[in-house]
């Protein structure tokens, strides 16, 4: 019976890999190897790849592969590529836009609910479809689930619900700035960066979200 | 006529046939390329070279997780079973495969072929 071990070791390259991983794939393949020595409907085909041709030209291909494959730094992991990069691109082209409006039209719609006034930015939330669907889409493409995809599409609205959740804990935490703050206009606020930017959001997010995955 | 599929055609399988035979029972790399090879009536065949680069990638990506376990003969193999992750990434490749043939048989009537 070869030594499949010794034999792997010595036919593949995988310098590139921590010791450890190193010794798992060497006995993985050496697995495989015996079982195939083994198995006759298989044995045609192992012996092909025994052969010292196969040995001394594909076994560094195949600890290259193995290396890349391996390798965690070299591409994006799945959830970096379904949730956050979505997310983020999806939070800076709404930053952008509201920015830009800002700028081009710095007067928000006024809204009078009983004694309270919103600043209502009403050009920013009617481009919020698209930025909605933009992180979904994406997110869809990554093969994201549809809760990844709901808060990919929802991210600029879920980051000023985190920045209000971070102010009440502060003012309930505080009750001197709490006393004497307008809570009615917090949540007046709440309202305008949180809810109305989320009900936006959504028809440009709905559409995707149970959408096969493409790409 | 030769029955072996086209390796770029395997190549671009090969995903769906791993975690299809995955989401039925854990196995480990041997088995899964002998079910293959079985299953397909020797049409698809993996080698040790396109197999495990396969496995680890997916591994990598969080699709199939491997896990050390004595076999049926006491030996210890390292088994692969399917993840949430994976089980949600094999949906819509299966619908994608399903549309891909669809869309083949109504071009080229691959069916009656």
């Amino acid at each position: 019976m070869p030594d499949w071990r010794k034999l792997v070791r010595d036919q593949m390259p995988l310098q590139e890999m921590a010791q450890e991983t190193r010794e798992e794939v060497i006995s993985e393949i050496a697995a495989h190897l015996e079982d195939a020595s083994e198995d006759s409907s298989l044995l045609e085909s192992f012996e092909e790849r025994t052969s010292p041709e196969f040995l001394s030209v594909h076994w560094k291909n195949l600890g290259r592969a193995i290396e890349r494959a391996k390798r965690e730094e070299e591409t994006m992991n799945d959830r970096s590529r379904s949730l956050w990069l979505p997310a983020l691109i999806n939070i800076a082209v709404a930053a952008t836009l509201l920015i830009i409006f800002d700028i081009i039209w710095p007067h928000p719609v006024i809204v009078r609910i009983s004694y309270v006034k919103l600043a209502v930015p009403i050009l920013w939330l009617l481009t919020l479809p698209i930025c909605g669907a933009t992180g979904t889409l994406l997110a869809c493409r990554a093969h994201g689930s549809a809760t990844v995809r709901l808060i990919a599409g929802l991210a600029p609205s879920l980051v000023w619900l985190a920045v209000f959740c971070i102010m009440g804990v502060t003012f309930a935490l505080d009750w001197r700035v709490f006393h004497g703050f307008p809570m009615n206009d917090f949540f007046m606020s709440a309202l305008t960066w949180v809810v109305l930017p989320a009900l936006c959001l959504l028809p440009g997010t709905l559409p995707f979200l149970r959408r096969p995955a493409q790409g | 006529m030769n029955k072996r599929i086209d390796s770029k055609i395997t190549r671009g399988s090969a995903e769906l046939a791993i975690l299809s035979l995955l989401a039925e029972q854990p196995l480990y790399g041997f088995e899964i390329a002998k079910q293959i090879d079985e299953r397909s009536a020797g049409a698809l065949r993996f080698t040790l070279a396109s197999l495990y680069p396969l496995l680890y990638e997916m591994e990598r990506r969080g699709w199939v997780e491997g896990y050390w376990q004595a076999n049926h003969t006491g030996r210890d193999r390292r088994y692969y079973h399917l993840t949430s992750a994976g089980r949600r990434r094999l949906t819509p490749l299966r619908q994608e495969w399903h549309a891909f043939f669809q869309a083949l048989d109504r071009i080229a009537g691959v069916s009656h072929a």
